[in-house]
């Protein structure tokens, strides 16, 4: 019997448990009618004894603020992503003092799992494991950010050392290497502030924030939505230079088509056989939280766009325009092209959009349960694809993110 | 009226017509939690009896107590467990505080055994009879009431963290003594 089955069972077992008592209960009712709100008399004051009771929670309080501020500052947090997104407190002893699942993922993740007062290398050994066995991590799929806040330079390294071995050894037992960037983050309130906007951890903004800095036309609103693997795998090819952090391993791309391959595709399809790859230009893009290439070149007649999945080599859109005529041909399938990052017009806030999907289903965030808010682009129009469970039942909207209005539930 | 149904989300507005006096809104309620609040109690104090018995009080407490409550746009079901909870802990602490008088009172079968002893309340029977007190308490409250965890946190005081862990726990525990039943 798995978790789903035993919940299910033990729903039913109980289900009929409680006597039903009604009739008692409002007899009892009758006899008691429902008591007003309790008006509290004020007592007379006592002046010494609230003096010494001031006094004792004074001192109480210092020692306990002095006592957490011992006891926190040697507290480091950890941040494991992959695609499930976790955070682990540990405490100098390097023992795990408490775990935060960043995203739904890493909810279920960590449901059949008990990481708390593990020493941190066997709490990484164990949610390693657990991501090989979900297939998170593979030999197609071996990247890995980790990323240390409130650490001391010293401590930061000694952590980086047991982590990516540990990693790494568990990755081997599987028969495959891992690719672990680790970075060490500053207490940086934006960084923070943008974690919570964007609804990713604190580790992920920062690098995408180092990716954006590099990488023309991609915007940390964009980079935030591909998983880690797709990150390191850009950050590769476009030659991203890591300041504050350090990767160990190679990047695994066997999951990933190359560029030639996806200019073939590009150019099968568009039935332009005397042409080839050089012809092409191709740059990154994404669809959907997808990598993707986009794939340009030109037969005399028309100028082709293709977008090309980078991983499974699937065409998810294409254009084709008439030389000189600034319009769609009649063969292609007419796609408006994705704007350049400049043209992107100003947005609603995320969470603002969120609060507004939730207003439909008289709820605010924190009772619903993993919502998520995605930026994505139908045709021209970018929108947040917002999706949240409640009550059993998931829901999906999309919400145009230039005016706010729900274009599709 | 509503069944047995513990996942059935209980509007607020239930609580304020209550607190104008009406009797079908405390009927409709108590149908709709009657086994969420049972339950719950049931695995704090493992006496059928007494999980009736304050089950009872706690719609009584509900019914007298209903102007008090303060609309949050949420379910009020965390509120009323709220009240069975201190109930039952008032219960326990009166049960030890009488517990050193003798019972001259003939044994009698403890009508728990007698229920947990039927084949199909195996999951119950590791629930109420191997879990610890607060597994007991963790597991009821999500799968029986439907609470979310942040819920059961603010409801047993801790913290969130401590209830996803022992919730995982527990259910580790039970898919083990299931399995080893079967």
């Amino acid at each position: 019997m798995n978790t789903s089955e035993l919940k299910t069972k033990l729903a039913e077992e109980m289900s009929d448990l409680a006597p039903n008592r009604l009739d008692e209960l409002l007899q009892m009712c009758d006899e008691r009618a429902p008591a007003p709100p309790a008006v509290k008399t004020p007592r007379p004051r006592q002046i010494m004894p609230r003096i010494m009771a001031a006094a004792a929670v004074f001192v109480l309080l210092l020692g306990g603020i002095l006592g957490y501020y011992v006891m926190d500052a040697s507290r480091c947090v950890v941040m494991v992503d992959v695609n499930p997104s976790v955070s682990m407190e540990v405490n100098r002893l390097n023992r795990v003092k408490n775990v935060v699942p960043l995203n739904a993922d890493a909810a279920a993740l960590l449901e059949d799992m008990d990481l708390e007062n593990m020493s941190l290398d066997r709490a990484v050994e164990a949610l390693t494991s657990a991501m090989i066995d979900k297939e998170y991590l593979s030999d197609a799929q071996n990247a890995m950010l980790v990323s240390v806040e409130n650490a001391s330079a010293e401590r930061a390294e000694a952590l980086c050392k047991k982590v990516v071995s540990t990693v790494e050894e568990t990755a081997q037992t599987n028969e495959f290497h891992t690719a672990v960037l680790y970075q060490r983050l500053s207490d940086d309130a934006d960084i923070q502030a943008q974690a919570e906007r964007l609804n990713v951890s604190a580790g992920k903004v920062a690098l995408v924030d180092t990716m954006a800095a590099q990488v023309e036309n991609w915007a940390i609103e964009r980079l935030s939505t591909l998983p880690i693997q797709d990150l390191l795998f850009l950050a590769d090819k476009c030659g991203v230079e890591f300041k504050n952090a350090s990767l160990f391993g190679t990047v695994s791309s066997s999951g990933y088509s190359s560029i030639d391959a996806a200019a073939a595709i590009a150019l099968e399809s568009a039935g332009s056989s005397g042409l080839s790859a050089a012809d092409c230009t191709a740059t990154f893009d994404s669809r959907d939280g997808e990598l993707a290439y986009v794939v340009c070149f030109s037969d005399g007649r028309y100028t082709y766009r293709y977008t090309i999945s980078a991983k499974s080599g699937a065409v998810l859109d294409s254009e084709q325009i008439a030389e000189g005529a600034g319009q769609s041909g009649s063969g292609g399938t007419v796609t408006p092209p994705h704007p350049p990052e400049e043209e992107t017009p100003s947005l609603i806030d995320p969470m603002d959009a969120l609060s507004r999907v939730l207003g439909l289903v008289n709820h605010v965030v924190g009772e619903v349960e993993n919502p998520n808010v995605q930026t994505e682009w139908i045709g021209d129009t970018p929108v947040y694809h917002i999706s949240f469970t409640l009550s059993g039942q998931e829901y999906n909207f999309y919400v145009d993110a230039r005016t706010g209005d729900i274009v599709w539930r | 009226m509503g069944g047995n149904g513990t996942h059935m989300a209980t509007d607020e507005k239930i609580i304020l017509d209550i607190a104008n006096g009406s009797r079908d809104a405390l009927s409709e309620l108590y149908m709709q939690t009657k086994n969420a609040v049972y339950s719950f109690v049931l695995s704090m104090l493992r006496d059928m009896h007494a999980a009736e018995d304050v089950m009872q009080e706690t719609f009584l407490q509900v019914w007298c107590s209903a102007g008090t409550y303060v609309p949050r746009g949420k379910s009020p079901l965390p509120w009323i467990l709220g009240i069975a909870r201190n109930l039952a802990l008032a219960r326990i602490r009166e049960n030890k505080r009488l517990g050193s008088l003798i019972d001259d009172s003939p044994e009698q079968a403890d009508p728990l055994d007698q229920f947990l002893a039927c084949e199909n309340k195996i999951v119950t029977r590791a629930v109420l009879a191997e879990l610890r007190e607060t597994e007991r308490q963790i597991v009821v409250l999500h799968v029986v009431a439907g609470l979310k965890h942040r819920e059961i946190a603010a409801l047993l005081e801790m913290p969130l963290s401590t209830v996803l862990n022992k919730y995982s726990r527990s259910l580790k525990k039970l898919e083990k003594l299931v399995r080893d039943q079967i």
